[in-house]
């Protein structure tokens, strides 16, 4: 039949079950939390990341600990959820090269700090061959045998995140290099000592927000969406709405990618008479897009209209609800210690570390 | 008993908000349709039969509300189910005292009558499908167990019954065309209704989707007592199942009658730009009579012919086609989705300088993507395509192809960029690079190919759909392509329009294109195509002469492909009557058969089995 | 494009008409249902290029069917067009900020037509196409997509309630055709509203609330924010010149013709 499902006699199994984004496993604890359960675990890990990085230095500076066991709960979950392969063999694979942006951005435009600074090198003056040096060509062959091409940005981020893995304290060990060879002058930026601890704070905070929503989106399945919001007290038609909007989205995106592919046999592709026009084909699939929105919408509406709904009165709430279980207990239990740990005893992850003798 | 509809002289049109009114969409209808029937309706597109399944569930007027003041001049008439008013249009008394027209009666069918649309996607409006078949009921404001106990009826009735433990996984992406109509009949069947109308509800599915879901059809029919009205093209169909037939033309009913009373009279349907029955259409010209009149079915065909004595050496023998250069070559061909899906496992064919060939299968088969592949659409393969030589492996070259392999989609919706008839095909012409002169030639001259010169100026959102699609084919005829892929050109096409598409395609195939067509008409390929390759899961299962395929009762059995009556009359001929009888897969070779006029051979539509809607070129769509 | 008023007859100007009513009645011309003004024949009203698009909030009844789910669709629409554009030119940050947020003319056009429900689209299109589908967190994405729903209410409010009445035509038809049925268009006018309200302003303010949400947050670097600011600022201010003329141009005839353009906010 179709993916994930196995004939056992008359009866189909399922094992895994298609959900916003790709699938997930069924019978796994991750499957069984509520939706509103998962919101509520990003929203509020999300909080805390954003608290436990916005600390300023004069207060002790971000809690990179308490990030760290933020991001392992969610790398725990994701797991556990057999989803974890996404993140890999997907577009979401994007997440990983955004987090390096973000580490280059944090590191060197945040000059406002206090404290002692720190020389990195934007070009040392020589090209260096050392560990660093390997590390950096691995992840360029690899990024290229993936994707058959190195998007420049990423290509400079990556070059900047090496060189930063440079200052000029570590000119002699072998992570800088085994060789050298000289080319034009050393450059380099004065970066507070800091920015290197809120630039990986950030970096981990990023990574629990990015990450805790990728499962948001790999273990929701869109018809347990509308049934959470009713659960919250949202009326029937509004939810119901909310659906409508869902169910729309594969479709909106089938019809682009027909549109599209109808714009290539047409030669779109063939056509380079700069950016511009390109952007102007862009805009050419709005009068198809639009045509079959109104199309669509009209159809949906009779059918609507040819299954009763504007003419109900009373409608059945069939089976939307689902209870909360001790998974989803367990959850709550987890986020409000993280909270009271936190935020209402202001306490840090580190601390706890350096009071077991570590730091 | 009252009847189950009732349709009395009822007049309707759309209101419009561009200022010019339309033209009325229904005249005069008066209809009786009574409880447990099941009427078929036919008619060339445009006829009303759509706005006539509207009109009895109350769609209209009710959704396409005439503006306020208007409603004389849009509806006139009165429609009624199971005796009830649904709607009609009366004077009312205002609070004030003053009287104006208003809408009376029920307005809304639910749960009494339900409605089928075409479009599968369209109609499935949850997330999963358990939720989906419970809709109807639950709007009804059912006890829930009332509701599940409803809906895994439904399901078993539709034969989704080995779903029902999972329905509530099952996602609509997950389920084929097939299975969402059977889904919506399930929703409708939960409600419990009196009546159930389908307009045209397989136009959109593959075969195996339409086998589904007249199978379901029929379960219906045999095991409950509901009315039917089904709007269908497919003879065998109607013949299959309807008790009578309405046929509808330009908002009329323009006769009414048993299945038989009408599909023995092919002259009526082809003036009106209908399917007639392949039977009726051999026996009307071949003469063959079956108590008293043209036979319509396999059956009565066969009984005629018992007393015929068809002339076999009539019939052309197939010759060895004249091949010329490979165009296209396709070996060892795997392709992925980016969901992971294994779309072609293996794919191996060649198509050669000027051929006519059809590329069938099932929606998954693969049909589709190996098309796209060879017109530069999708890229990323592995194995080998080379068109004119050059392998589709090199970027530079798969850029290109799609400049010499042009591909028609299926929709034209999804195709048609610009608000001017010109600049529509002037769009890929420019894409080109040519020099406006050259672009005014080739427009002027595709435009008057498929003959839209007199639309020219005409923004495209105002042309019919048959004119819509003619108008995607002058797009890319214009762009000169040696090959030319057709994705669907007949799909829910009437018979005429599939006629003059076919014909135009005829015409570039003997100007010297090769021309591919994907499709799920079986007659359209009997009469018009010499060779067929034939996918199944990725890989191809036949590739070659296409009445091969149709004598190899055994593989079109394992296919789930139902062949054209044609070719089923063959088979019982050579069942029962003569077994050394060779295969006939077409109207064409029938007659000559049997009459022995015009000397029809394969893929040579001769003139004699042309009626009369036929002659001349694409006539006014 | 654009139906003549009478075949063969030149376009005729606005002021023509305003002229003659005086001039405390003029603002009259654009809110029919105003109660200080005379009751226009119905005769006059139709004559009126934009005189059913106002500001009115509810009308009675519900919305018709089609429209209810076309309004759903078009935020389906919304979201994936704010998908791709991020993902299709490249995010210039991880704030989900294009290079070339291309639907942001969309958004505009939506909003000119269904009023409330376009800049709706515009905001779950920002929390959920351009945000949550990218792996953008939701909790900062719902703070700062309000930078793609208060600037679009405020453009609707301003052309259908102020701009209306100086001659342009809130559905914008007058920046690409020289009449609107069959009244010549203020064609530069047009453009300098356009350009200063849309371009300038509500850009600025666009940009001024995501960014600056995303600062008070910790998103953003210290040192970056002006950058930030004028990325988000120039890739918003180029699609929605360069695309939204060619949008109306292709579109509006379209969506006017099936009468499916709100006569005020909700409907």
């Amino acid at each position: 039949m179709e993916a994930g499902t196995s004939e056992a006699g008359r009866r189909l199994e399922k094992r895994s079950v298609r959900t916003f984004l790709y699938s997930m496993r069924i019978g796994t604890p991750v499957e069984r939390l509520h939706t509103i359960t998962k919101v509520a675990l990003i929203l509020v890990l999300s909080t805390l990341a954003l608290h436990m990085f916005n600390i300023p230095v004069e207060e002790g500076g971000p809690d990179l600990v308490g990030l760290a066991v933020l991001l392992l709960i969610v790398l725990a979950l994701l797991g556990a959820a057999r989803v974890a392969r996404y993140l890999v063999t997907s577009y979401l694979v994007l997440a990983l090269p955004v987090l390096l942006g973000i580490f280059v951005w944090w590191l060197y435009f945040n000059r406002g700090l206090p404290g002692p600074g720190m020389q990195l090198y934007l070009w040392p003056g020589y090209v260096p061959l050392g560990l660093s040096t390997v590390v950096l060509a691995a992840a360029l062959a690899i990024l290229y045998l993936r994707t058959r091409s190195v998007p420049g940005p990423l290509a400079a981020a990556l070059i900047l995140w090496w060189l930063s893995l440079m200052p000029p304290a570590l000119d002699e060990s072998p992570i800088a290099s085994w060789a050298r060879i000289p080319f034009g002058a050393a450059v380099a930026v004065d970066v507070p000592r800091w920015a290197l601890v809120v630039a990986v704070a950030k970096v981990l905070g990023f990574a629990v927000m990015i990450y805790s929503t990728f499962l948001l989106l790999l273990t929701t399945r869109d018809a347990e969406v509308a049934g959470a919001l009713r659960q919250l007290g949202v009326p029937y038609r509004a939810s119901f709405y909310a659906s409508l909007v869902f169910r729309n989205l594969d479709t909106v995106m089938a019809d682009y990618t027909n549109i599209r592919n109808a714009q290539v046999a047409r030669g779109a592709m063939v056509a380079r008479s700069g950016p511009l026009a390109r952007l102007a084909d862009l805009a050419r699939i709005s009068v198809p897009l639009v045509a079959s929105m109104i199309r669509r919408s009209v159809e949906m509406g009779i059918a609507l209209y040819a299954r009763g709904f504007y003419s109900a009165a009373r409608i059945t709430e069939y089976r939307e609800r689902r209870p909360f279980t001790y998974v989803d207990w367990a959850v709550v239990a987890l986020l409000a210690a993280l909270v009271v740990f936190d935020v209402v005893l202001g306490y840090r992850f580190d601390s706890m570390l350096r009071l077991a003798g570590y730091g | 008993m009252p009847p189950a509809v009732e349709l009395i002289d009822l007049w309707w049109r759309y209101p419009s908000y561009g200022g010019e009114g339309y033209q009325y969409a229904l005249r005069g209808i008066n209809l009786r349709v009574d409880e447990g029937e099941f009427l078929a309706v036919v008619g060339p597109s445009g006829a009303g039969k759509s706005t006539l399944c509207y009109a009895m569930v109350g769609v209209i007027p009710h959704m396409f509300s005439p503006p306020y003041g208007e409603e004389p001049e849009h509806f006139r008439g009165e429609v009624r189910i199971e005796g009830e008013t649904l709607t009609k249009l009366e004077m009312v008394e205002d609070p004030s005292g003053a009287r104006r027209p208003a809408f009376t009666g029920r307005k809304y069918a639910a749960p009494t009558a339900g409605l089928l649309l075409q479009d599968p996607e369209n109609q499935f409006l949850r997330m999963d499908l358990l939720h989906e078949v419970a809709f109807g009921a639950e709007l009804m404001g059912l006890p829930e167990d009332e509701i599940e106990g409803r809906a895994r009826e439904a399901m078993e009735i539709v034969g989704l019954g080995s779903l029902s433990p999972i329905a509530h996984l099952v996602h609509p992406s997950e389920l084929s065309g097939g299975q969402k109509q059977r889904a919506a009949i399930a929703s409708f069947l939960a409600m419990r209704p009196g009546i159930l109308i389908l307009d045209e509800p397989t136009s959109d599915l593959d075969p195996m989707g339409k086998l589904e879901v007249m199978g379901a059809i029929d379960r219906l029919r045999r095991e409950h007592d509901l009315t039917i009205i089904l709007v269908e093209h497919n003879p065998e169909v109607i013949m299959g199942h309807a008790d009578r037939v309405a046929v509808m033309d330009r908002g009329e009913i323009v006769a009414v009658g048993d299945v038989e009373e009408i599909y023995s009279d092919p002259d009526l349907l082809r003036g009106h730009g209908l399917y007639p029955s392949d039977v009726a259409r051999i026996g009307q010209e071949a003469g063959l009579r079956y108590g008293g009149r043209i036979p319509i079915s396999v059956e009565e065909g066969l009984e005629a012919l018992r007393r015929a004595r068809p002339d076999f050496s009539r019939v052309e023998p197939d010759g060895e086609p004249a091949r010329g250069e490979p165009v296209i070559e396709v070996e060892g061909v795997h392709y992925r989705y980016d969901d992971g899906t294994y779309a072609l496992r293996g794919v191996d064919f060649r198509v050669h300088d000027g051929e006519f060939v059809g590329l069938i299968g099932q929606n998954g088969s693969g049909k589709t993507t190996i098309s796209k592949l060879i017109a530069g659409i999708y890229g990323k393969f592995k194995g080998d395509i080379r068109v004119m030589g050059a392998s589709l492996r090199d970027r530079k070259v798969a850029e290109r192809v799609p400049l010499h392999v042009g591909y028609v989609f299926q929709n034209p919706d999804h195709q048609i960029f610009m608000r001017r008839v010109y600049d529509e095909v002037a769009y890929g012409l420019r894409n080109l690079r040519l020099p406006s002169g050259e672009v005014d030639a080739r427009v002027r001259e595709a435009l008057g190919r498929v003959g839209l010169m007199h639309k020219v100026d005409e923004d495209p959102v105002f042309l019919s759909r048959g004119e819509r699609r003619r108008l995607t084919v002058a797009s890319i005829i214009a762009m000169r392509p040696r090959v030319l892929v057709v994705d669907e050109p007949t799909t829910g096409q009437d018979f005429r329009m599939t006629e003059d598409i076919m014909s135009l395609l005829s015409q570039l195939n003997r100007e010297g294109s090769t021309v591919i067509v994907i499709t799920h008409d079986m007659s359209m390929v009997a009469e018009y195509l010499r060779r067929v390759i034939v996918m199944h899961f990725g890989v191809v299962v036949y590739d070659g002469p296409t009445r091969g395929f149709f004598s190899d009762e055994g593989l079109l059995r394992s296919l789930s492909i139902n062949p054209p009556m044609a070719v089923k009359l063959s088979h019982a001929y050579r069942r029962s009557v003569d077994p050394g009888a060779p295969a006939l897969i077409s109207v064409r070779e029938w007659v000559a058969a049997l009459k022995g006029g015009s000397r029809a051979s394969p893929g040579h539509p001769g003139t004699a089995a042309r009626g009369p809607a036929a002659a001349g070129g694409p006539t006014g769509i | 494009m654009g139906r003549q008023a009478r075949p063969g007859a030149s376009p005729q100007s606005l002021y023509t008409i305003e002229s003659k009513l005086q001039k405390p009645m003029r603002h009259c011309l654009y809110s029919p249902g105003s109660p200080s003004c005379p009751k226009m024949s119905s005769e006059q009203e139709h004559r009126y290029p934009w005189s059913h698009y106002t500001l009115a909030c509810c009308r009675s009844g519900p919305a018709p069917p089609t429209l209810y789910v076309l309004y759903a669709v078009q935020i389906a629409v919304v979201t994936v067009l704010s998908y791709l554009s991020v993902v299709m030119l490249g995010p210039l940050s991880y704030s989900g900020i294009s290079l070339f947020y291309f639907v942001y003319p969309f958004i505009i056009v939506f909003t000119m037509w269904w009023g409330f429900w376009g800049a709706l689209a515009g905001y779950i299109g920002c929390v959920v196409g351009a945000g949550l589908m990218v792996g953008l967190p939701l909790l900062p994405s719902i703070a700062y997509a309000l930078s793609d729903l208060v600037p679009f209410l405020v453009m609707f409010a301003i052309y259908r309630g102020v701009l209306a009445r100086l001659g342009v035509d809130p559905l914008m038809r007058d920046l690409v055709d020289s009449d609107v049925r069959g009244y010549r268009a203020r064609k530069g006018l047009a453009w300098f509203w356009f350009i200063v309200l849309n371009g300038l302003v509500l850009n600025a303010l666009s940009a001024e609330i995501g960014v600056g949400i995303q600062y008070a947050m910790g998103l953003v670097p210290p040192d970056a924010y002006w950058f930030w600011w004028i990325g988000w600022f120039v890739g918003d201010f180029l699609a929605m010149v360069i695309l939204t003329p060619i949008l109306v141009k292709g579109l509006t005839s379209m969506v006017e013709r099936y009468g499916l353009i709100n006569h005020g906010w909700f409907t």
